[in-house]
């Protein structure tokens, strides 16, 4: 008789977790400790940002009334990201969890009623796919209470219990939805195709969302130089820029509405009808779920194995071009190396979709420097805004390594036996790991730093500081990614994402961004002071290039070294 | 040749191979017999140097494997059990991808490719990702891609699991091939009919030591069994212990 009930699944995962924490016997104290470490980085980091830098901006504002307006509107817009990166997360990690997963035919062989499978790795697929915006929101939504509450009448206390309770029936709406889709799609493609499918649809819809976004950053842009005498009228464009149609039937919206009236504890009533929006909602979607599941998961799951296959119709892919231009001056194995993990990565929808939202971000941020004042000549300005450039580059470009890179030598997984028994040093492939995530990263800032400086007319030597800058930090983060990745490899785990959310990846998002934050915050401060204000002397600038230069050299190198250490003497198990 | 000496393996205090001596010259087929966690397959991975001996020293032609790691890999050729490849590569570019790995031109690749593609009777299916072959498939390919830098060492880890009756035919003449052309293979199995059909001397692993080496008649001999190559086995590993209990240092 089949097992109808879906709980032992996950269940599963839990004794796997259980068993994981008791492997670490001795160890025990100190991968706890670092895990509650890194956890309360990632939290208090986040709250501290969203605390002093977001929402304390935003209630610096010269009118005070602004304050708590803007703040509701940027919760607003976190939420409409919020929901189409939930969207998006829940379709890849449904289709590889649900569908592709090696597991998933295992349990097929079981007697497990489809069903039970479906909501089993559903809740896997949920759970993986939600639980980082979960964790970053609310630290940023305990801030927003805290700030709203602190303009006005104090934020009842039941406002810290009830968000992630809202919060997470909001982020089921999505996952839902993007599941419904995923049903709906592999019941008449098979799932590899519905999967090049939904994404490209999905990539086609934010795409359309772009002149909107650059209008609203350029909005936002336009009364920005004025710094504190922002007038009426240009924030009268500005809230219209951000306004969001009340009668919309955008979940993002309920949501925001229930957080705004969360915090007045006059609005009781309007908070429960959107609530029950939200509630009624998922559950609506949940219903149909039900429905959906006996009728079509097997149906879709049983055509995963056909039409998905493609048979190529030569013998080179364009990547092979790259050997003989490109790539001529390494050695062999390197040309084979690369072009190895390009084509992998090229192949891969899910992994490309992701560079795609990412690049998405990097095109409205270059588009909205069009609209900047052109030639602003203050030196102050100059430096405030190269600099900017720069931090915005470099911390994309460290999401990127710690997304990409920091998993790549885990990727070689089980199939490490094939370039362990090749007549190559172990250590060759962490170079080559460096070295390509390296030259994608300085291609991508540099191209980027080199649009945005000459769009507000940086003053050479500023452009000479930035770039300069920038390939350090480049050379560092790509150290810091593949560096942790070689110390901490996790060979069993073939799915990048999740590699790239484990401690060791939340190690590395966490050192990139601080490295960033350090460099260029200690560089604009000096450069402000010297070149500026003339507050330092030349030689105590001078001074402060070389400290800095060799804790940039630190960062390079000290990674990257331990990690070689590792390799040479590394145990393909 | 394959030489070892003292070779032993910890992993951590487990011991999983202790004090393991070889000898195998050119052109012999030797085969290396064991119970599940007898060490056969940490055996195998010290000798193509993707681990590292805790003691003791291998020689794989006249080359130490852990003094001249890169010119000892050029000679060996290695048939993993579980064929583990890219999945997003066709069976063409993961020849292509091992072929540059040792350092082959890419005219050589292409014609040593071809043969033994065509030798496995994996042509048609060339260009076609590794992530649509089924297991035997698969092994095919990875049998293909040792055999593609004409290695003078063959390590082979279960080599019949998930093959066809043609296959296993044809993985058996190319056994024949490589010894009689001077060639050393060593294979572990658990296939005692094969090993006792093709093998010129067998080893057989129990707890990570040898416990007997010789040929099929020499073993009978030894053990006072005039059975076939399976009783002499369970009879070696049965007094060894069917069970195995972890050995500390």
């Amino acid at each position: 008789m089949a097992q109808r009930k879906w709980y032992p699944i996950p269940g599963v995962k839990l004794r796997i977790l259980w068993n994981t924490l008791k492997n670490f016997k001795k160890r025990w104290f100190l991968n706890i400790g670092l895990g509650l470490f890194l956890a309360n980085i990632v939290f208090g980091g986040t709250f501290v940002f969203f605390h002093y830098v977001v929402f304390g901006t935003l209630y610096q504002f010269q009118y005070q009334e602004f304050g708590p307006l803007l703040a509701n509107r940027l919760i607003y817009l976190s939420f409409v990201a919020f929901f189409y990166m939930l969207l998006f997360s829940n379709i890849v990690s449904v289709l590889a969890t649900v569908y592709f997963s090696k597991e998933t035919s295992f349990l097929m062989a079981l007697p497990f009623s489809h069903e039970a499978i479906f909501w089993g790795k559903f809740v896997e697929s949920l759970l993986y796919s939600s639980w980082a915006l979960v964790a970053v929101s609310m630290p940023m939504l305990f801030s927003y209470g805290m700030r709203q509450g602190m303009s006005g009448d104090a934020s009842p206390w039941w406002f810290y219990p009830l968000v992630p309770v809202c919060f997470m029936i909001f982020a089921s709406i999505p996952a839902l939805l993007g599941a419904c889709l995923t049903l709906l799609f592999t019941s008449f493609l098979p799932a590899r195709r519905a999967r090049v499918l939904l994404m490209g649809l999905l990539c086609l819809f934010a795409l359309a969302m772009w002149p909107m976004a650059s209008r609203l950053v350029r909005t936002v842009r336009q009364i920005s130089p004025g710094s504190g005498d922002a007038g009426m009228e240009e924030f009268q464009a500005l809230l219209e820029s951000l306004r969001m149609n009340p009668s919309s039937l955008a979940p993002h919206l309920w949501m925001g509405r229930a957080m705004q009236a969360l915090v007045d504890p006059k609005q009781w009533g309007e908070f429960l009808f959107w609530f029950g929006l939200l509630l009624t909602t998922s559950l609506l979607l949940l219903q149909l779920m039900r429905h959906l599941v006996p009728k079509l998961y097997y149906r879709g799951w049983a055509m995963c194995g056909l039409g998905g296959r493609r048979r190529r119709n030569s013998e080179w892919s364009p990547w092979d071009m790259l050997e003989p231009s490109v790539l001529r001056p390494f050695h062999s194995s390197t040309r084979a190396l690369v072009i190895k993990d390009i084509k992998i990565f090229w192949r891969d929808p899910g992994q490309w979709v992701q560079l795609v939202v990412l690049f998405g971000l990097l095109v409205i941020y270059v588009a909205n420097l069009r609209s900047m004042p052109v030639g602003v000549d203050s030196p102050f300005w100059q430096n405030v805004l190269s600099f900017f450039n720069l931090a915005a580059s470099c911390f994309v470009a460290s999401t990127m390594t710690t997304r990409f890179a920091y998993p790549m030598l885990s990727l070689e997984g089980r199939q490490c036996w094939v370039i362990g028994l090749a007549p190559i040093r172990s250590t060759h492939l962490v170079w080559q790991k460096f070295w390509l995530s390296w030259s994608v990263c300085a291609i991508a800032v540099g191209t980027i730093i080199y649009i945005s400086s000459e769009t507000i007319q940086l003053r050479p030597g500023m452009k000479v500081l930035c770039y300069s800058t920038a390939l350090l930090m480049t050379l560092g983060l790509s150290s810091l990614a593949v560096g942790i990745g070689a110390l901490l490899p996790d060979f069993k785990q073939d799915n990048p994402a999740s590699i790239a959310n484990n401690m060791g990846g939340t190690l590395t998002v966490i050192v990139s961004m601080a490295y960033v934050g350090i460099t260029t915050l200690s560089e604009a401060v000096a450069v402000d002071q010297y070149m500026v204000k003339g507050l330092l002397g030349a030689g105590w600038f001078l001074g402060f290039c070389v400290v800095l230069l060799l804790f940039n050299l630190a960062v390079i190198v000290i990674p990257m070294g331990l990690a070689l250490r590792k390799w040479r003497r590394i145990d393909f198990v | 040749m394959i030489k070892t000496a003292g070779l032993t393996k910890y992993y951590d205090q487990l011991v999983a191979l202790s004090d393991l001596n070889l000898d195998i010259p050119w052109g012999q087929l030797y085969g290396f017999l064991g119970p599940n966690g007898a060490g056969k397959t940490t055996t195998i991975k010290l000798l193509c140097g993707l681990l590292r001996p805790t003691r003791g020293t291998i020689l794989v032609g006249d080359l130490e494997v852990s003094k001249h790691p890169i010119e000892a890999k050029q000679q060996i050729g290695y048939i993993p059990d579980s064929p583990y490849l890219y999945e997003k590569l066709t069976a063409w570019e993961f020849l292509h991808f091992v072929g540059k790995l040792y350092g082959m031109s890419k005219a050589q690749i292409n014609t040593e490719a071809k043969i033994w593609l065509e030798r496995l009777g994996i042509i048609e299916w060339k260009n076609r990702l590794v992530e649509d072959f089924s297991h035997g498939m698969r092994q095919r390919v990875v049998f293909a891609s040792a055999f593609l830098h004409a290695p003078r060492v063959l390590i082979v880890d279960e080599p019949m699991v998930g093959l066809d009756p043609q296959s296993v035919r044809i993985v058996k003449d190319l056994f024949r091939d490589m010894t009689r052309k001077g060639g050393t293979v060593f294979v572990s199995t658990h296939t005692l009919s094969l090993a006792e059909e093709l093998c010129d001397r067998i080893g057989i692993i129990s707890n990570g030591a040898l416990v007997l080496e010789g040929t099929v008649e020499e073993l009978r001999q030894r053990t006072d069994i005039q059975g076939d190559l399976e009783e002499i086995f369970l009879k070696l590993t049965k007094e060894e212990g069917a069970v195995h209990p972890p050995v500390f240092s």
